[in-house]
């Protein structure tokens, strides 16, 4: 981001990066291994009554003590050549609150695009907003992780489905067990089938008390799994159409050998759950007459361990704390992440980012691209975000389509709130809602408590 | 030195490896190195093109320390060609650069065989008549040219190549190839053994929306003679049937199929411009046809006899709602068509190239295979002489463009752009260009630009006031920041030019800095 100081003929570049063409050519007074933002100086040599000054701070709400009011006050024009949505969003509330013009500008292959936005003459960088994007697809986050991300999205959709969904479900089971399979046999699907095998493994195997049981968990995740993947999978493994199958950006994975020696395998912590395995194969979920005679077959053995356990027995289902240090989550999550990142050869992070990085993830690793969150009983726009503000969301905008139901910042909508959703999504969006149809889908953009963007399925609205 | 797939990692990405090779192997020449010239070339040095020569017979001046970049206080009075070149070789090490101290103009006149070794020229600021000349030398020796001119905030690039022809025209949004409206018959049979009225929900919902498609077509067909809807009402009546089809609300796979329905409605066969290029007078080839037109003599075989009016099957299907299973066999159904289509083109191929008096196996499997891919997307650019342009104008189109809202600026500083050089041959300096006679350049200007619209034929037209007084405030002035976005401009031609990948412009790209506009001027 580059910003211009009025009155001193003066301009300060600040972030990581600064345009590659003025680093190029700035190269001439600085050799390469300097950061692209040590150049920038460089460039006053040419035009020497060019003021620069440059910072490496990121620009966000965090650096708000180093680019406090004076420093915006200050500011003449501020031209951006950022690249992630975040920093351009903050940095054009900036300009709106300071009244600063912003010249946005962004470069995606062969395309590029520019902005002006001018106080009191055009509207500003995050009048329209692109959708939210999507979750990383399943079978990445299952199998084909390449970057950290992948990493702790899973991990974090382990840790809950280790230790607070599944037990979780077993309370459900042992504190109602008839209804609870009544329920499962009605289902008959996959994910029933799926849910009782956890539910029965959790029962079944001893706790992880030993040491050597924690060796275990740690070679079937990172060892034995891999193994099965790449048998499946071999190296030279090629698609239908004859390409290599592990072509970027897919990356090879390698089983991890357990070894005292190497401290980051020693770092898992022992916890006060139950630590099951799941040593199934990775398969697209498709329920299949053989679930209904398995589920049986599960329930029976449910069954006999229902009676041998102590009357009363329950599960302590564990929710996600990121912020407790001494809980051990985090060093769970990042340390499954890390082990993860070492299988595929993807650069490890420390606690601190991991934490940063995970807090973010919302872990509902059911969600398909397919699924939707359900909200029924023709809510209002107000009961919609009230909805979501009880799972911890602050929606800023819902949108059907393409076109924009509610946005925080727009005045005017706030006349919207008592207003049925259905009656928005008819007039505002024009939707053909033909008389068959019970429900429709809007996209909600939301932020958690702290202001970081988070992902959400579709929400699907029923107003009859 | 970064090693190679390092250092031009970004745009491998946009061009592949051999893009990238091909860049590297060509040879640019410049000619005259102010900022426009050197923008461009700066953009090509990036990239890593083989080797430049840059051809300026002018020195560094103060002036120029405020509009180019690859100039500094050390050059004043030395040769800017020398100073560019320096500066540019910077950039990157692995470009061979040179530099001849002599004006273009000169070069022209004395030397035209100079340009012969040359891949391609980018000739900036030229005035007409060397760009004409260079032009004809450059067609005669089959050399790429681009003109590129910025002046004041005005600018244009024109690409002039005898014939360009595209296989790789990645265009950004084209249609699959699903031949929903014309099935053959492996499709057709496989989309037989479905059975759409399946009692499983699950299966029900996970039916590829192609085999809804092709069935519920095939059934239309039947009942209506034959034919596929046509009419709004039929289109209707086709996606209500689709929707009667769903037997539950979150059925994505009837969804995608009502939305996909318009490519049974679609037309079968080629695309008009398919069309034109294989009833090109080129298509009927000899011993010195290029590579393309002997694949296109074979695509116009195939398109008549195998291919039964269509061309070859491109072979990849989208993403869709479906199960493992079904999916995977449609792919095995459209790759084994694709390949067999590839297969009888080659066959093709090789007789013509026989028949030619060639060698059957001169164009390799990995070309034919491309242009077999690409076939629904071949583009052939041809661009006329600039003399031509200029001896011959096409007059509706200028009267058009002139009366044209959206194109009469731009169309406005075309001729204003000819008309300064004009001026300039008249006066012997350009208009504006000194102090103290704005007001007599304006009016030799209006009057050089009336001059120049009776001579393209269009005697009622006008340029406005506005623009005309503009052209001499301007004062022939290189302004940085238009040279850089002509310059960007140029250079990506460039680049199309050499790779061969992605449409070059046909015609001449105005830019108008005042507004903010771009234009392309077919003329």
């Amino acid at each position: 981001m580059l910003k211009k100081r009025k009155n001193e003929g003066s301009t300060t570049v600040l972030g990581v990066h600064l345009c590659s063409c003025i680093r190029r050519l700035t190269s001439r007074f600085a050799s390469s291994p300097f950061s692209r933002i040590e150049t920038a100086p460089a460039t006053a040599l040419r035009n020497p009554r060019l003021k620069i000054e440059a910072l490496q701070n990121h620009v966000n709400a965090e650096t708000e003590n180093v680019f406090d009011d004076t420093f915006w006050e200050n500011l003449t024009v501020v031209v951006n050549a950022l690249d992630n949505v975040n920093a351009r969003l903050y940095g054009d509330q900036r300009c709106l609150y300071f009244q600063k013009p912003l010249l946005e500008s962004g470069t995606l292959g062969a395309k590029c695009n520019t902005q002006m936005v001018i106080p009191h003459l055009t509207e500003n960088y995050s009048a329209s907003r692109d959708p939210p994007e999507k979750q990383a697809p399943m079978c990445t986050v299952h199998s084909f992780p390449h970057n950290i991300h992948h990493c702790l999205t899973w991990a974090r959709s382990e840790f809950e489905g280790l230790v607070e969904k599944t037990p979780a479900e077993v309370n459900a089971y042992l504190s109602n067990p008839v209804d609870y399979t009544n329920a499962m046999i009605k289902a008959g699907e996959a994910q029933s089938r799926d849910t009782l095998e956890r539910v029965l493994e959790c029962l079944e195997k001893e706790k992880c008390e030993t040491f050597q049981d924690c060796i275990t968990w740690f070679e079937d995740y990172f060892a034995d799994r891999v193994k099965q993947l790449i048998f499946t999978f071999p190296e030279e493994a090629s698609t239908s159409t004859g390409a290599p199958f592990w072509s970027a950006p897919k990356r090879f994975p390698h089983p991890l050998q357990f070894s005292t020696a190497d401290p980051s395998h020693l770092h898992f912590p022992r916890e006060d759950v139950k630590i099951e395995t799941d040593g199934k194969a990775i398969t697209l979920s498709t329920a299949s007459v053989d679930d209904a005679v398995v589920i049986n077959e599960l329930i029976r053995k449910l069954e006999q361990c229902r009676h041998k356990a102590p009357p009363g027995y329950r599960m302590n289902p564990i929710q996600f704390e990121k912020d407790d240090d001494t809980n051990y989550h985090m060093d769970l999550i990042a340390g499954l992440a890390n082990m993860r990142a070492r299988n595929y050869s993807i650069p490890e992070v420390d606690k601190l980012k991991a934490k940063f990085i995970a807090g973010r993830i919302i872990p509902d690793m059911s969600w398909t691209v397919w699924d939707r969150w359900i909200l029924k009983d023709n809510p209002t726009l107000r009961e919609l975000l009230r909805w979501l503000k009880n799972k911890g969301l602050d929606a800023y905008s819902i949108s059907h389509g393409s076109c924009l139901l509610y946005n925080s910042m727009f005045p005017r909508h706030k006349d919207r709130m008592d207003r049925k959703m259905v009656d928005l999504v008819r007039e505002v969006a024009k939707a053909e809602l033909p008389p068959y149809r019970h429900h429709f889908d809007v996209v909600a953009a939301c932020e958690d408590d702290e202001g970081n963007d988070v992902d959400i399925p579709p929400v699907s609205i029923y107003f009859s | 030195m970064a090693e190679p797939k390092t250092k031009y990692d970004r745009q491998l990405r946009i061009w592949g490896e051999q893009g990238q090779t091909a860049l590297e192997k060509a040879s640019i020449c410049l000619l005259n190195c102010g900022p426009t010239g050197s923008e461009t070339l700066k953009n090509l040095v990036l990239g890593g093109v083989g080797s430049i020569t840059v051809i300026d017979g002018s020195k560094v001046e103060l002036g120029d320390l405020g509009n180019n970049f690859m100039v500094d206080e050390s050059c004043v009075g030395q040769s800017k060609a020398k100073c560019v070149c320096t500066f540019l070789q910077e950039l990157n090490d692995a470009v061979k650069a040179k530099f001849i101290e002599e004006y273009p103009e000169a070069l022209v006149d004395s030397n035209p065989s100079f340009f012969s070794q040359f891949t391609l020229v980018v000739a900036t600021q030229l005035a007409e008549d060397s760009m004409m000349k260079l032009d004809k030398i450059c067609r005669e020796a089959n050399v790429l040219l681009i003109f590129a001119r910025s002046y004041g905030l005005t600018g244009f690039v024109r690409n002039s190549v005898k014939e360009h022809a595209v296989i790789e025209s990645k265009p950004d949004h084209f249609l699959d190839d699903l031949r929903l409206n014309n099935p053959w018959s492996e499709l057709k049979r496989f989309a037989e053994s479905i059975d759409l009225k399946v009692p499983d929900p699950v299966a029900h919902k996970h039916t590829p929306y192609v085999v809804i498609l092709v069935k519920m077509a095939e059934e239309w067909a039947k009942a209506h003679g034959g034919t596929l809807p046509s009419t709004r009402d039929e289109k209707k009546e086709f996606k209500e049937l689709l929707k009667a089809g769903m037997v539950a609300m979150d059925e994505d796979n009837y969804k995608e199929a009502i939305e996909a329905s318009f490519k049974v409605f679609a037309p079968r066969g080629i695309s008009s411009d398919l069309l034109q290029i294989i009833h090109d007078s080129c298509s009927e080839v000899d011993s010195n046809s290029s590579d393309f037109w002997v694949m296109v003599a074979a695509l116009k075989e195939f398109i008549v006899n195998e291919g039964g009016g269509e061309a070859p099957l491109e072979g990849s299907i989208p993403d869709m709602t479906s199960s493992t299973e079904l999916y995977v066999n449609l792919q095995k159904i459209y790759l084994a068509k694709s390949e067999a289509d590839f297969l009888v083109l080659q066959q093709r191929v090789k007789s013509i190239l026989k028949r030619i008096g060639r060698d059957p196996d001169s164009i390799s499997k990995a070309m034919i295979k491309s242009f077999c891919k690409n076939a629904r997307k071949l583009k052939v650019c041809r661009y006329r002489l600039i003399e031509d342009e200029f001896s011959n104008p096409a007059v509706s189109e200028l009267q058009k463009y002139l009366s044209d809202e959206e194109y009469s600026v731009a169309m406005g500083f075309y001729i204003l752009l000819r008309a300064v050089d004009r001026f300039a041959a008249n006066y012997n300096s350009f208009p504006g260009q000194f102090e103290g006679e704005l007001d007599e350049d304006i009016s030799r200007l209006k009057t050089a630009v009336v001059g120049l619209l009776n001579d393209l034929g269009c005697n009622g037209s006008t340029v406005t006031e506005d623009l005309i007084n503009e052209m001499c405030r301007f004062g022939a002035s290189e302004l940085h920041a238009v040279a850089a976005f002509i310059g960007g401009i140029a250079s990506q031609e460039v680049i199309k030019l050499i790779t061969k990948q992605f449409v070059p412009m046909v015609g001449t790209f105005i830019f108008n800095g005042i507004d903010q506009k771009s234009q392309l001027l077919t003329l």
